[in-house]
């Protein structure tokens, strides 16, 4: 089968004589993804409140997955994004110990927040044989 | 009025419809690249938000800085710890007692009361210049144990470690 030159160079637009959406859907994707992220970013820390602020803090080479513990303003801490209880967290942190000996704890807790919410969780730490932790804290201007 | 076969290559040239309404004679192996290539556009497309995506996150997530707390043992452990001092000199522990109040959080440490987190700062200075060796001495170097009332706002906590960690202190725990 032959078609002239005209028809093969014009030739998509009078077959389909649609506009191409590929382009179009790629990107409401990756903006869907975006959103996605940054949403559930911004609940977290919504949840944690702005963290405090430090002038002679230091920047850590991330080597390694560390435990991350988030205060968070009902009583509940996120250990590693899940929700536990203070009750459960002196266990969870037992545990997490045992299969992981000397993994870097990192404590995020709202500046606002009254110690009173902070205390327990360092103590959960304690109890867990914990003896030193990160206080993750944001650069002061 | 040239013609292509169906792979596009055509035979010798092709021709395309100009605004004039003239033709423009083209070579096939343009033809070819043009319609033949791999269409870089969604990829191109995709590479661009996911840029725009890590400079906004990174925008968004600031950075972020880590202060070394210790966790000081609790009080009967702390006392065991005192007692056991058969091979070792007894550890030298500064208290630093934070606690609410309407004008802000007052600060009893190293034999001062009622210092703000100003006052305290210096204070720490010249403590730790008398106190701190030059060089990391381990289990012999001073522990300050910062000990806030539950009211005390964190950030006053933090404020407190970060000025104990300027003025030199490398042991500075909470309780």
């Amino acid at each position: 089968m032959r078609r002239t030159a005209l028809q093969s160079v014009h030739g998509s637009m009078h077959h389909t004589g649609r506009v191409n959406v590929t382009p179009l859907i790629d990107v409401v994707m990756v903006l869907i993804v975006f959103y996605l992220i940054v949403g559930h970013l911004v609940l977290e820390r919504q949840g944690e409140g702005r963290l405090p602020e430090s002038r002679h803090g230091r920047e850590l080479e991330r080597s390694g997955k560390p435990l991350t513990l988030s205060v968070m303003d009902d009583d509940m801490v996120l250990v590693d994004g899940l929700e536990t209880s203070i009750e459960r967290l002196a266990s969870v942190l037992e545990g997490r110990m045992a299969r992981e000996p000397g993994i870097r704890v990192e404590l995020r807790a709202g500046r606002d927040r009254p110690y009173a919410m902070v205390e327990p969780v360092v103590g959960a730490l304690r109890d867990a044989g914990v003896r030193s932790v990160e206080l993750v804290t944001e650069k002061a201007p | 009025m040239s013609e292509i076969g169906e792979d596009g290559r055509g035979l010798g040239v092709e021709a395309e419809l100009t605004p004039t309404g003239a033709f423009r004679r083209r070579g096939s192996l343009h033809q070819w690249e043009l319609h033949f290539g791999p269409n870089m556009t969604p990829m191109v497309d995709v590479v661009m938000v996911i840029l725009i995506f890590f400079m906004a996150s990174t925008a968004f997530l600031g950075p972020e800085w880590f202060l070394q707390a210790h966790v000081a043992p609790d009080q009967k452990e702390g006392a065991a710890l005192r007692q056991d001092t058969r091979f070792r000199l007894p550890e030298v522990r500064l208290e630093v007692r934070l606690s609410a109040d309407p004008t802000g959080t007052i600060i009893t440490a190293f034999g001062r009361e009622g210092m703000n987190l100003d006052q305290f700062e210096v204070l720490a200075a010249e403590v730790a210049k008398d106190m701190v060796p030059e060089q990391p001495a381990g289990g012999a170097e001073p522990i300050v144990v910062i000990e806030p009332e539950p009211n005390v706002p964190y950030n006053d906590v933090v404020r407190a470690h970060d000025a104990c960690t300027k003025a030199g202190f490398r042991r500075v725990a909470l309780r």
